[in-house]
């Protein structure tokens, strides 16, 4: 621990800590653009100045290490002055285009003209102009006019995905940042220059001109792109539509970086994607009739003592609580034993990291969870195959399938919609159109997507995360264990005979 | 009290007389034109309006004919009605980047405030002098980049504005110039 005094105020920090980490602990901001914390020092931008007792001249806290005694001060006029007419070098050449810039609302240079700047320009000459709209691949734009060198992007693809793809080329005021060649950026991890870069000049092509942030509502969750559990934000439109995925800092797990895959996942939420009505056979119908539906033909089937012809397929996407509800209410409140899924334990047996970051080959975010879910419970879980057999063996006539959804959901659903005959009554819980077009007979019932989803997933070291979701895009799409209390309401209900035709029929 | 209060009661008919009464003469002063009328012959006769009456919106053209709206939707923000629905997409003019694809005013929802009017930051918005508007249908009150632009009330009009942010769109023309050459 070490004792610093910044603007006259004693505070104990860790030693060696940075100075400008070290003030934001204590509620102290010291405005940078060039600094962040994932990345080495450049002490480029000269932003976070600091007066230092003992030395005459103006310090930068992001170079700073904390130490016993070290005393600064932010809020003297020398260096309110300084801050303040840095910034208007940076913004000597910035083209203020905010109205069609998708940075404008979480600008670094918004922000800080409005705490330290606000002065009124006093520049006479025309502004050095550059190219804008410069493709750089198929994640990406870059507007060289808008870009102050802060060199975060450089550093980031220097440090930390180690492409060094990015880079300042030419002098002065004609420096710009870009590839050798305008060549386009491939890798994975493009998309974390975007959520560096503190102005808008590296600009996500998913998100362009889609929406402007300051609409947006922010939500923490987990991703669901892979066993890793990246923490996420979830930014949405008043709970209507998913706009982006934003890495959440979390230093066990992912650091301040996510992949570009996972941030893809945020699209099987959103409408195109969507199944937003239950159906039976290509007919649409309210999700409390299909559930009626259901319900009807699982008694029929328990009245028969035929709940061995009951099968369930299960997908280690489900959260912790939504495979706890399942099992408590299939396995042990009317004792089905047959439970199918993938092959969880060769999945997590293989799991690795593909890049060396953090993307990994498992691509369900809960397989841990899962296998620990089964052995909890005491069920035992068999492959996608041996389901496939015992459908076309007419061993099961009431499948329920818990489809997941992304591609994976079409690989694992074609084997068994392949062997799925037409003597077998299928239910479909899915937030996935594709999925539910898969199984044309099924009844498919709506189910929240993994980003609306509040619960907990087990990562594949084992760390349990909450993610709190909480929103519902689609009023006709429940939460699994919603959708179970229903079904179980509907069972303790006196059967309906007609009711129970219509499902057979 | 309670004596007075029942005669009241039981003559109301003299009230009521006194009422007709005054109808009655304003009746006559109008008929005679002695008072000044207060209506007018509507679609013969206007009513001459104040220069900053606030009527349909209007959105304004750039001198190449382009609509000048950026879509940078602070006039949605600034709505206190949420009447301003504005889909962004990429210009089909390289010289431009943002335009808006979808720009849509619930006319019936506006409160005609001209808030979006006072946060447009390119003067792309104006509020018009256009009052006169019935439709059959809820759905045709809300309008389009076509009518707000080019309806026909606003022939002959000017629309066309000219700002700083068009010494933007020409320096970056020779930005982009410079890019084909490359």
């Amino acid at each position: 621990m070490a004792k610093i005094t910044i603007n006259g105020k004693d505070f104990d920090v860790e030693a060696g800590k940075n100075m400008v980490d070290a003030a934001e602990d204590n509620g102290i901001e010291i405005p940078h653009y060039c600094y962040h914390p994932g990345l080495s020092i450049a002490g480029q931008c000269r932003m976070c100045v600091v007066e230092q007792e003992g030395n005459p001249k103006l310090q930068i806290a992001c170079n700073m290490r904390c130490s016993d005694g070290l005393k600064i001060r932010t809020d003297t006029e020398k260096v309110q002055q300084a801050v303040k007419w840095n910034l208007e070098f940076h913004l000597i050449n910035h083209p203020i285009d905010c109205p069609i810039c998708d940075q404008a609302g979480e600008c670094g240079l918004q922000d800080y003209y409005m705490k330290y700047g606000k002065y009124h320009s006093e520049m006479r000459e025309e502004k050095v102009h550059k190219e804008k709209a410069v493709d750089l691949g198929d994640k990406i734009v870059l507007d060289k006019e808008r870009c102050i060198l802060c060199g975060r992007c450089v550093r980031f693809t220097q440090e930390v995905s180690k492409t060094a793809a990015l880079g300042i080329y030419n002098r002065g005021d004609r420096s710009v940042i870009g590839t050798v060649n305008d060549a386009p950026m491939t890798d994975n991890y493009q998309v974390n220059t975007v959520d560096i870069c503190p102005v808008g000049a590296l600009t996500s092509k998913d998100f362009r001109f889609e929406q402007r942030v300051w609409f947006l509502d922010e939500v923490e969750s987990i991703c669901g792109g892979c066993s890793k559990g990246c923490n996420v934000f979830v930014h949405h439109k008043s709970g209507k539509h998913i706009y982006r995925l934003k890495p959440r800092y979390n230093p066990q797990i992912n650091d301040y970086w996510m992949c570009d895959a996972g941030r893809d996942t945020y699209k099987n939420s959103n409408y195109d994607r969507r199944l937003t009505q239950a159906r039976l056979g290509g007919v649409e119908m309210p999700t409390s009739e299909a559930i009626q539906i259901w319900a009807a033909d699982l008694k029929t089937l328990v009245a028969m003592e035929q709940t061995d012809e009951i099968g369930i397929w299960l997908s280690p996407q489900l959260s912790n609580e939504e495979l706890d509800s399942v099992f408590k209410l299939f396995a042990k409140e009317w004792g089905i034993s047959k439970f199918f899924s993938e092959n969880v334990q060769s999945l997590v047996d293989q799991d690795a990291a593909v890049d060396g970051l953090l993307l990994r080959k498992d691509p369900y975010p809960n397989s841990a969870g899962f296998l620990q879910a089964v052995k909890l419970h005491k069920v035992i879980c068999k492959s996608t195959e041996t389901l496939a057999e015992q459908l076309k063996k007419s061993k099961i006539k009431h499948l329920i399938v818990f489809s997941p959804e992304g591609g994976r959901a079409r690989d694992e659903g074609s084997k068994i919609a392949n062997a799925l005959g037409s003597n077998a009554f299928s239910v479909l819980i899915t937030p996935q159109l594709q999925s539910a077009d898969d199984y044309p007979q099924a009844l498919a019932i709506p189910s929240l997507s993994h980003l609306e989803k509040s619960g907990t997933l087990t990562n594949h070291a084992g760390q349990t995360q909450i993610m709190k979701g909480g929103f519902n895009m689609f009023k006709e799409a429940l939460s699994i264990q919603d959708i179970l209390g229903k079904l179980g309401e509907e069972y303790r209900k006196p059967l309906d005979s007609e009711r129970k035709l219509e499902a057979r029929l | 009290m309670k004596l007075l209060d029942n005669l009241t009661r039981r003559f109301y008919f003299a009230t009521a007389l006194k009422g007709l009464a005054m109808t009655g003469r304003h009746f006559i002063l109008n008929l005679l034109g002695i008072t000044k009328r207060h209506t007018i012959q509507y679609p013969e006769q206007r009513r001459k309006y104040s220069n900053r009456f606030m009527g349909i919106h209007v959105l304004t053209k750039k001198p190449n004919n382009e609509i000048a709206c950026t879509a940078c939707m602070l006039c949605a923000t600034n709505c206190p009605a949420e009447c301003i629905h504005i889909v962004a997409a990429e210009s089909p003019n390289t010289r431009v980047e943002k335009y808006p694809a979808v720009y849509e005013i619930d006319l019936m929802r506006c409160v005609f405030c001209g808030f979006c009017e006072e946060a447009c930051p390119v003067d792309a918005i104006r509020m018009g002098r256009d009052y006169e508007y019935a439709e059959l249908s809820e759905r045709n009150f809300v309008v389009g980049i076509e009518y707000l632009m080019s309806r026909p009330a606003l022939k002959g009009r000017n629309v066309s504005v000219y700002h700083e942010t068009d010494k933007i769109v020409k320096s970056s023309l020779q930005v982009s110039d410079f890019k084909k050459a490359s």
